[in-house]
């Protein structure tokens, strides 16, 4: 039902020195219906500050924010009929599971049946329905986010914002809660909003990325999107991990790194470029008259599903990773040793 | 009477407010919880125990309060200034049973008050929220009144003297003036140190103590906030007539006893504060006992050190009650305009009263820059 859009919105804040600090820079974003959405970023992006100003919690210095076409600048957070998830639970500590799972329905007048189905249909799916009289004190972390979870979805709002709601457990808990979030979010069919500065907890979870730095937005797209078609070097290195190195140009088709000559799928315009390649795109076995560049390996890691190889080229550090089942290989290589390596398409 | 023991509660819930976790609030907001109901089910059940404390507080505050009574009331006369007149007029017995009846009462509140803390009240079950949430457009009409009650109740007329000793200028000081404020701030001087002397190590073992016994003295330390200031100096006259003569010394204790817990309360709470981790990182690093105080306590705690310390002397600086009770001869500040009042004589009343509020403000000040330097 909902889709959210942001129409120009600006936030500015007085920092404790007295200074204008723009948190978020004239925004323009639509978020769509029935997807799962990541807000990704390094912290002080503005992402939170985002997701605050969607839940009416911040008032925005400039711009709008529109649910389904109505805006809904003007409505208070009561009003706007959202689901919340905060990142230290913020479960309230004087009630048990159920009035905390019931708070959303009760403060909204439900009547006692409606109160009682719903929270009892999300307890179970969080599976908290057998704990309903525990106090938040007596639960773990990863199940007091459960019931932040069940507590926001009572009310029965389509929308779920949820922020870092995963940061504050333990990697294993919060990797596991990641696909029971998505799971939830799917066939519900509810559109999320999901804060994070994880980019692997956001390329797991999500339909649709987007990505901040410094209040502005990189980029949007889906994962595969982001992942394999950067427009800039922020988003290629923030997402996944990729090697640079600098380039000069050659011929319209190939390029000049070092001495070396490499061959470009496009053509070139500018005289001076960055590439990027990504570890698992690298070949480490070329086949004869397919040879691109030459190093060095200046370092051999073993990541226990792969290995990592750090090739040195004419300064520049190029990661590679070669699966472990390549026994051969591993065997084959050593620290300091000189390799030829090509490219896989993508 | 409010006058004085609004601003105990207020401290107390502020305190508590203070406490509480912004997002409890956010959430609840999130959640469809408009302000009055909010109020009711978050905010106000997350700082009962500083509304009970800040209670208690005033609630003793206003049973032990001698000097200010003294004046206004000249016909009813309330327990403590039972306790005083009984005294003077040589009734000792009679003296004694209303000083019992006043501890015992104190106590008896203190257990009551504390057996309420930590009991879960709270009502959902009745919601009415199209009722609850035109309850929120009252926002305005309560501030005035908050704002009128601030000015007329507890501003207005404390700052009244001033104009009042402007008005009817008689600033004659004379010589049993200069004495009672010598006396009174030597007292305060000395019974200040003195505490600070005892309450640093036993409010650090107080929070520092996972036993019992830390409760133990934390629950006696309340027992001397609350028992009513004149029945304490009762009391201790009592208890110390049989070895010491001398009215000064009994005067000086019985001042230490009611302005210690005052002092204890802010450093306990701020060495609870402290995380026992920066002590074993200093004792990790190779400090001695005393570096680590020196270096990494007494810095952290100095804020509320100096707080508690104005707080305590200002406490002895005022009390009437408890140097009443134990001397009839001693002339403290508050002592002598409460004597001036009683003889007519009200505008060298008000210009010492003046002198005194000035030193208060000015101290005041002092508390609020050390309290506020801490953030």
């Amino acid at each position: 039902m909902p889709n959210v859009k942001i129409i120009n919105l600006s936030k500015k804040f007085v920092s404790s020195r007295g200074e204008d600090v723009l948190a978020l820079d004239r925004l323009n974003l639509n978020i769509p219906d029935k997807k799962y959405s990541t807000l990704l970023g390094p912290s002080g992006c503005g992402k939170t500050t985002l997701l605050r100003i969607i839940t009416g919690l911040i008032e925005p210095t400039r711009g709008g924010v529109m649910f389904n076409k109505s805006d809904v600048s003007q409505k208070l957070t009561q009003e706007r009929d959202i689901g919340f998830v905060f990142q230290h639970f913020s479960i309230f500590p004087h009630m048990d599971v159920w009035h905390n799972a019931a708070y959303g329905p009760l403060v909204r007048g439900w009547s006692r049946e409606d109160i009682a189905k719903t929270v009892k249909r999300n307890l179970k799916l969080v599976g908290l329905d057998d704990r309903t009289k525990a106090l938040p004190h007596e639960l773990s972390g990863g199940m007091r986010q459960r019931l932040g979870l069940a507590r926001a979805l009572a009310a029965k709002s389509s929308l779920l914002l949820l922020d870092e709601p995963l940061s504050a457990l333990d990697a294993k808990i919060g990797a596991f809660l990641r696909y029971e979030l998505r799971k939830i979010v799917k066939n519900n069919n509810l559109t999320a909003i999901h804060v994070t500065h994880n980019q692997e907890e956001a390329m797991t979870i999500s339909d649709n990325i987007i990505l901040m730095k410094k209040g502005r937005i990189i980029q949007t797209g889906s994962p595969e999107k982001l992942y394999n078609a950067p427009q800039s070097i922020f988003a290629a290195n923030f997402i996944g991990k990729c090697s640079f190195f600098a380039a000069r140009k050659h011929s319209s088709r190939s390029v000049d790194i070092d001495g070396q000559i490499l061959k470009m799928p496009k053509e070139i315009k500018k005289d001076r470029l960055v590439i990027g390649i990504r570890p698992e795109k690298i070949h480490l076995e070329p086949h004869a008259g397919q040879i691109c560049l030459r190093g060095r390996i200046d370092l051999i890691n073993f990541l226990g599903h792969l290995y990592e190889y750090r090739i040195n080229v004419s300064g520049n550090i190029i990661k590679a990773y070669k699966r472990i089942k390549d026994e051969k290989l591993s065997r084959k290589y050593k620290e300091g040793d000189t390799v030829d390596f090509s490219f896989f398409r993508r | 009477m409010s006058f004085f023991t609004l601003p105990y509660i207020v401290r107390s819930i502020g305190a508590a407010i203070a406490q509480i976790k912004p997002s409890y609030e956010e959430a609840a907001i999130t959640l469809g919880a408009y302000p009055f109901i909010l109020f009711r089910s978050i905010s106000l059940p997350l700082f009962r125990d500083g509304v009970i404390n800040g209670s208690i507080l005033a609630f003793t505050r206003s049973l032990s309060e001698t000097g200010a009574t003294m004046m206004v009331a000249g016909l009813a006369s309330t327990a403590p200034i039972l306790v005083v007149e009984l005294k003077n007029a040589g009734q000792l017995p009679q003296a004694m049973g209303a000083s019992i009846v006043l501890i015992v009462g104190a106590i008896l509140v203190l257990f009551l008050a504390k057996a309420m803390l930590g009991q879960k009240v709270i009502s959902l079950e009745k919601v009415y929220p199209r009722f609850e949430k035109q309850l929120t457009k009252l926002v305005i009409p309560r501030n005035i009144l908050l704002a009128l009650f601030f000015i007329f109740i507890l501003f207005l007329p404390t700052v009244f003297i001033i104009f009042y000793s402007i008005g009817n200028w008689d600033m004659q000081i004379s010589s049993i003036v200069i004495k009672s404020m010598a006396i009174s701030f030597f007292i305060a001087l000395i019974v200040t140190i003195c505490n600070l002397i005892f309450a640093l190590p036993l409010a650090y073992m107080i929070a520092r103590s996972r036993n019992r016994l830390g409760k133990l003295f934390d629950t006696l330390n309340e027992i001397v906030l609350l028992v009513p200031t004149s029945a304490l100096g009762l009391s201790l006259v009592f208890f110390w007539q049989k070895f010491l003569s001398f009215e000064y010394i009994i005067l000086i204790l019985t001042h230490l006893s009611f302005s210690f817990p005052l002092l204890l309360k802010p450093l306990v709470a701020t060495f609870r504060d402290i995380p026992l981790s920066l002590e074993e990182a200093a004792y990790s690093l190779g400090a001695k006992s005393w570096q680590v105080l020196r270096t990494i306590l007494l810095p952290l705690i100095m804020p509320a050190i100096i707080a508690g310390s104005i707080m305590a002397f200002m406490r002895s600086l005022s009390e009437t009650g408890a140097t009443l009770a134990v001397s009839d001869k001693i002339q403290t500040i508050p002592v002598l305009i409460v004597g001036l009042v009683k003889q007519g004589q009200y505008s060298q009343a008000a210009f010492i009263s003046t002198i005194l509020f000035v030193i208060a403000l000015f101290f005041l000040f002092l508390l609020k820059h050390f309290t506020y330097r801490k953030k």
